[in-house]
């Protein structure tokens, strides 16, 4: 019995503590969390205020985020390159039975990299809302640069909108089948998406009411379904590549557009290289361009029109399949090509 | 004439290639020898050489004290630099996240328990040994391997937020050095 009342003080001591790292000075403490790997960092930064300031003041590290809002909704911090594996955590989000909440490292995925399984009870959208505000403000530099958003788990209550409700602005969205349309026009309409769109379908049976105006991508839109987009959108595009299928635009939005790209300066649709618009509504013919202005034109394959600072376009109209196309060339010199005003 | 201190003297490593040692006391008043290509890894202990302007001749009759360091951690450290004194200069790190092999005999010098590292930490920072600290770093780092916030907090002795809080205001509420 005295035995065990002599060694209970020495068992708690060994448990108390092991090494006081904030008693360390600055700069050992700086290069102690230098040294350490992501995933420890980002546990670290969860023990106290201090420490995640700490973490924190390691510059431009991690520097990107993909957020994927799904069956599995995870977060991924990386540094440089997605498709390099070794510097990416993955935060996964499981139901836990007693509603506990704590985080564990868990193995390497079969990916190939290292995950933090946050147990959430039964509510993994604020778990998930609030790993993304801690990470958000001990990486202030930390840019979100894809978000995944798809179909929901069944009988799980997922609050998407409390997570996207976070995220300004996003480089990359991708938005998969059977995402709900209502997060669907919450994101559109909350985040702004700075660089590539991509939605692969077309809301069928539920089609919504058009209400986008402006998407704020510079590389690339690929809508394979434009229930969602109201004609002006083209007049903000700004895109290199653009696709829009199944739309309701008309003649008169298309002629708008390319009014708007003739008159346009400096940066202002700059960006356009190519825009095609499909599987929609039947364009009328080109009654409105007075063709006969023009008689050696032949205006069955296109024609081309360039703006003030010498950007050219050429215009293509496929009848049969309803179809615009628009390419821009970026003056080569390489293309010697007549062009032909608008009308008035 | 300078008085030899009446304390052991530890004879780390015999270096025969090179003929410049110097001596260093520790505060317990252990002396150590040391090479000069060794000695030059510490940049505290360089600094003071170059300006006390100790040479070949009178190296060894000007033994330099080190008030800050212990005769067990100047042991390790002298055992360190003599190890490490031919090593290239280490290449300039481009990636904030010092990545690196800790070599095994480091690995095995700094198997220690945790004050002793936490003390050998404060004596490598006060003697500016790069290399030896990102050593030290890197085993203290390597703690927080697969941990848990809540275990990290035990390892590494982390306050939570109340008790910081309540540490600053304690700090604040007492009076300063004037009463």
């Amino acid at each position: 019995m005295d035995n065990l009342i002599t060694c209970l003080p020495g068992l708690f001591r060994k448990k108390k503590c092991k090494i006081k790292l904030s008693e360390m000075p600055l700069l050992v403490k700086l290069l102690i969390v230098q040294s350490m790997e992501l995933r420890d960092l980002i546990m670290l930064s969860f023990c106290s205020k201090k420490f995640a300031k700490l973490v924190g003041s390691i510059p431009n590290f991690p520097n990107k985020m993909h957020l994927r809002l799904d069956r599995f909704p995870t977060i991924s911090l990386f540094n440089g390159d997605w498709e390099d594996r070794t510097s990416i955590v993955q935060f996964q989000f499981r139901m836990s039975r007693y509603g506990m909440k704590h985080l564990q490292p868990t193995p390497d995925s079969k990916k190939g990299y290292p995950c933090i399984t946050a147990f959430c009870g039964n509510k993994s959208d604020v778990a998930m809302a609030s790993i993304l505000t801690h990470l958000l403000s001990v990486f202030p530099n930390c840019i979100i640069e894809e978000i995944r958003l798809g179909k929901k788990k069944k009988r799980i209550r997922f609050k998407m909108e409390k997570v996207l409700s976070l995220v300004p602005e996003v480089n990359v969205l991708d938005v998969e089948m059977e995402t709900d349309p209502k997060i669907f026009e919450f994101i559109m309409n909350n985040v702004k998406v700075m660089r590539n769109f991509t939605k692969q379908y077309y809301q069928e049976p539920i089609a919504l009411e058009p209400f986008s105006k402006q998407l704020h991508c510079t590389d690339s839109i690929l809508s394979r379904g434009c229930e969602w987009t109201l004609p002006d959108i083209l007049l903000s595009l700004n895109c290199r590549h653009s696709v829009f299928e199944y739309h309701k635009f008309v003649t008169a939005d298309l002629m708008a557009f390319l009014k708007k790209w003739m008159s346009s300066e400096g940066e202002e649709m700059k960006n356009i290289e190519y825009l095609m618009i499909a599987k929609g509504t039947k364009f009328d013919d080109m009654a409105e361009i007075d063709t006969s202005k023009y008689p050696d034109v032949d205006f069955t394959t296109g024609f081309d029109i360039e703006r003030s600072d010498g950007l050219l376009g050429t215009i293509v109209f496929e009848y049969w399949n309803f179809t615009f196309c628009f390419y821009t060339w970026h003056n080569t010199g390489e293309f010697v090509i007549n062009y032909y005003n608008l009308p008035d | 004439m300078s008085v030899e201190p009446e304390v052991p003297i530890v004879q780390v490593e015999e270096v025969r290639e090179n003929p410049v040692l110097y001596k260093i006391i520790s505060s317990d008043n252990h002396v150590f020898t040391i090479s000069e290509h060794a000695v030059k890894l510490s940049k505290t202990l360089w600094d003071l050489i170059t300006n006390l302007g100790l040479t070949a001749e009178n190296a060894l009759d000007n033994p330099i004290p080190v008030e800050n360091v212990n005769g067990k951690n100047m042991e390790t450290i002298v055992q360190f630099c003599e190890r490490h004194k031919y090593d290239e200069e280490e290449p300039e790190y481009t990636n904030y996240i010092r990545e690196f092999v800790l070599p095994e005999w480091d690995r095995q010098l700094l198997s220690i328990d945790n004050e002793e590292l936490f003390q050998l930490i404060l004596a490598t920072n006060y003697l500016d040994i790069q290399k030896l600290m990102d050593y030290c770093c890197r085993v203290i780092g390597d703690m927080a391997k697969d941990k848990t916030p809540e275990e990290l907090r035990i390892i590494y002795g982390i306050p939570t937020d109340a008790e910081d809080d309540a540490l600053e205001r304690s700090a604040s509420d007492s009076p300063g050095p004037s009463g």
